[in-house]
């Protein structure tokens, strides 16, 4: 994947010029809020905002709204001069959630104020922190001031009953917040906080660690598909400087890839079923995760945290009676638990509970540029794997799972018949992967940008480095599916009952923790009393 | 179908538990645990701790016993390997161990002691003997035996006393 620049103004058209890769143009602010639209409406939609502190460099922070344009990335830079950096929001022209979000954060992080920006407060740092300190500003001091003004988070008063979800919540593997709006039991609107675990990585990594160390700690962002989050890393460095990795190492990267997904599906399967309260489902679907898992100790060494990944290739090969005995197994134990899987749901009480449940309407997920599996199961035909290829997915055969209905069960058929795409994967990797060397060596070069992205299971992450000086990184962004799916629920959970919120809620994210409790403020009495979560889920319609 | 399915499913009864820790259950060939150092290999380089993304190896000089301690703290290891890719000596091996926990926190620890040499100008201990062995049998270069101030000092004397006889 390439970073190229745009030639000529950028007011003349852009298109994608090869497979993969962004463009990125420089634009200034009557540019992108005449563009940003045009290319929204267009191929394109807006996919993320990130910020950069090139202060040191050029006096300018530089803000980057990246757009999905299906065979590549386009990138709209815009310089904001410093030291009180003001821009234009492009949520005046473009009120998408991810727009909104992303400005919001590097509002939050570099202090740089969007006017007409909706937002108020903190959106990623707790609501108590000092309003003037920014952490990833370069010249931000290692401790906050002491005093500084805090802000408070304002709410609307709401004349209806509101049950409150989270922040400590079974249905989402990170903290999150949700208001449920009700009146009775269905469920009006949602709202959302998020961010309770923002834990620094992207600057940690810019301070701490050298290039070569970093996928070690981009495979700790996610507890279950942490994998193709260092391999993501690892292809933006290795855009940034120009490395070829060896085509054996593709190969294996997408071998792993596909094993991360296998396990990660069978798990929100199980997932899915507990939520449902049919945890038969789960103990066998668990069961036949843990094949997988024992297949993934044995060629890399642990069962998730494969520590396999390094820009320019992979740190050990995998030996060709591994890649060909896993496949081999994994075969008969995926049709196996997606036979029993499909089994189960057609039993008359878990299929009502997925059908007509949660959905999300084709145009809808196409605004909220919802990713992966959730946006498949809305008949959106996107797949970063096909679309734009890595690793060795240009090399090999696979189809792409689209279903229409965009309810809880389309999004469980989606799953279900990838999980066997990626054993179709698997074999042919085994049958058809070149021996030969598994890393490139790699001289750093300072500050090159490089764009990185894989097709995690719950879809598109991007990652996006400027190198530093030495072999320091000078940006790391790192948007995770999640940002855009989890933007996409308050419309998901819009009609149903509280009893499906937690099945809607888990359809998106699999995670569970089962330490929540809830709390039900009935509006008329003004009672409150906590309810543990596993009654809510006991709840049924 | 799906509910008898289930039913024939749920009683074909496949035995999946193992009466662990009774019975142990060794780790896959290949798996990573905290790495294991060999007192006798190791020189005390201190290119593992470099390597070490977390900090989990730690190489400092013990003023009151007069020794280099290389200390792993298992608490903050993440069991990456990368140490023993690091290794000049392959001093460090991948255990396959996994059963960590103990209620005895110093059991946490493994330490290996090096031997100091001390600069013969100024008294300071600034390597342990055996990596110094092993740096001299691969460079012959002057003034090992002085500490690095001691020999850029020294370096500086001799190139300024050549040029214009310092002193």
């Amino acid at each position: 994947m390439s970073l190229d620049y745009c030639k000529g103004s950028p007011l003349s058209g852009l298109n994608c010029s090869g497979r993969g890769g962004i463009i990125v143009c420089r634009v200034s602010q009557e540019e992108l809020l005449s563009i940003a639209p045009r290319l929204h409406d267009g191929n394109c939609v807006l996919d993320t905002c990130l910020a950069y502190d090139n202060r040191p460099l050029d006096g300018a922070f530089h803000v980057l709204y990246v757009f999905d344009c299906k065979s590549c990335h386009i990138g709209l830079e815009l310089r904001v001069p410093g030291p009180v950096p003001v821009a234009e929001s492009l949520t005046k022209v473009l009120p998408t959630p991810p727009c909104v979000w992303c400005e919001w954060e590097i509002k939050d992080l570099y202090g740089i104020s969007f006017e007409g920006h909706p937002g108020k407060g903190h959106f990623i740092l707790p609501e108590s922190w000092p309003m003037s300190y920014h952490p990833l500003r370069k010249d931000a001091p290692p401790r906050p001031p002491a005093e500084g003004g805090a802000s408070r988070i304002v709410r609307r008063a709401i004349n209806k009953a509101v049950i409150p979800m989270g922040p400590y919540h079974p249905a989402l593997h990170e903290p999150e917040y949700f208001e449920l709006i009700v009146d009775g039991e269905r469920v009006l609107d949602a709202r959302y906080r998020g961010f309770f675990v923002y834990r620094g990585i992207e600057k940690l990594a810019e301070e701490k660690l050298s290039y070569d160390q970093v996928p070690l700690l981009a495979e700790r962002i996610c507890g279950i598909c942490g994998f193709t989050h260092s391999i993501a890393y690892s292809q933006a460095l290795e855009s940034a400087l120009g490395v070829e990795p060896p085509e054996r190492a593709l190969y294996l990267r997408s071998f792993l890839l596909e094993l991360e997904r296998i396990h990660s599906h069978l798990l929100w399967m199980a997932i899915m079923f507990h939520t449902v309260g049919f945890d038969t489902g789960f103990m066998d679907l668990m069961l036949y995760r843990e094949y997988v898992m024992d297949a993934a100790e044995k060629i890399t060494g642990n069962r998730k945290t494969y520590s396999m990944a390094v820009p320019g290739g992979l740190r050990r090969d995998i030996p060709e009676e591994a890649l060909r005995s896993t496949a081999e197994r994994l075969r008969s134990v995926v049709e196996k638990a997606v036979k029993v899987a499909e089994e189960y749901v057609e039993a008359d009480e878990i299929r009502s509970r997925l059908e007509d449940v949660g959905v999300l309407a084709r145009r809808d997920a196409r605004d909220v540029t919802v990713l992966g599996p959730v946006a498949r199961a809305s008949g959106l035909e996107v797949d970063t794997r096909r679309d734009k290829p890595y690793a060795a997915y240009g090399w090999l055969e696979f189809n792409t799972i689209v279903e229409d209905e965009g309810d809880v069960m389309a999004r469980f058929r989606v799953r279900a018949g990838e999980a066997l795409e990626s054993v179709r994967i698997l074999e042919q990797i085994a049958r058809e992967a070149p021996r030969g060397p598994v890393r490139a060596g790699y001289e750093p070069e300072p500050f090159r940008m490089g764009v990185g992205y894989t097709e995690a299971p719950r879809g598109e992450n991007l990652h996006f480095v400027i190198t530093g000086p030495g072999w320091r990184l000078w940006r790391w962004k790192v948007r995770a599916p999640s940002y855009n799916n989890i933007a996409a629920l308050p419309l998901m959970l819009r009609g149903y009952t509280v009893a499906d919120a937690p099945v809607i809620i888990a359809s998106i994210d699999p995670c569970f923790s089962c330490t929540d409790r809830v709390l039900v403020v009935d509006s008329r009495t003004g009672e409150k009393r906590l309810e543990s979560f596993r009654s809510l889920i006991r709840r049924r319609r | 179908m799906g509910r008898l399915a289930a039913i024939v499913e749920a009683l074909r009864g496949r035995a999946t538990r193992r009466s662990y820790p009774r019975r142990s259950v060794p780790a896959p060939e290949g798996f990573r645990g905290p790495p294991f150092i060999d007192p006798a290999a190791c020189i005390g380089c201190g290119a593992c701790t470099h390597a070490c993304p977390v900090d989990a190896l730690t190489l400092n000089y013990n003023a009151s016993d007069d020794v280099y301690v290389l200390e792993h703290f298992i608490g903050r290891c993440i069991m990456c390997g990368l140490c023993a890719i690091t290794c000049p000596h392959d001093a460090i091996e991948i255990t396959r161990e996994y059963e960590l926990a103990t209620s005895n926190y110093s059991e946490l620890f493994a330490r290996v002691e090096h031997r100091v040499v001390h600069c013969s100008a100024c008294g300071e201990a600034y390597a342990t003997a055996k990596s110094l062995a092993y740096a001299s049998a691969s460079i012959n270069a002057p003034y090992m035996a002085l500490c690095t101030r001691c020999r850029a000092r020294r370096t500086a004397e001799v190139i300024a006393s050549a040029h214009r006889g310092w002193r």
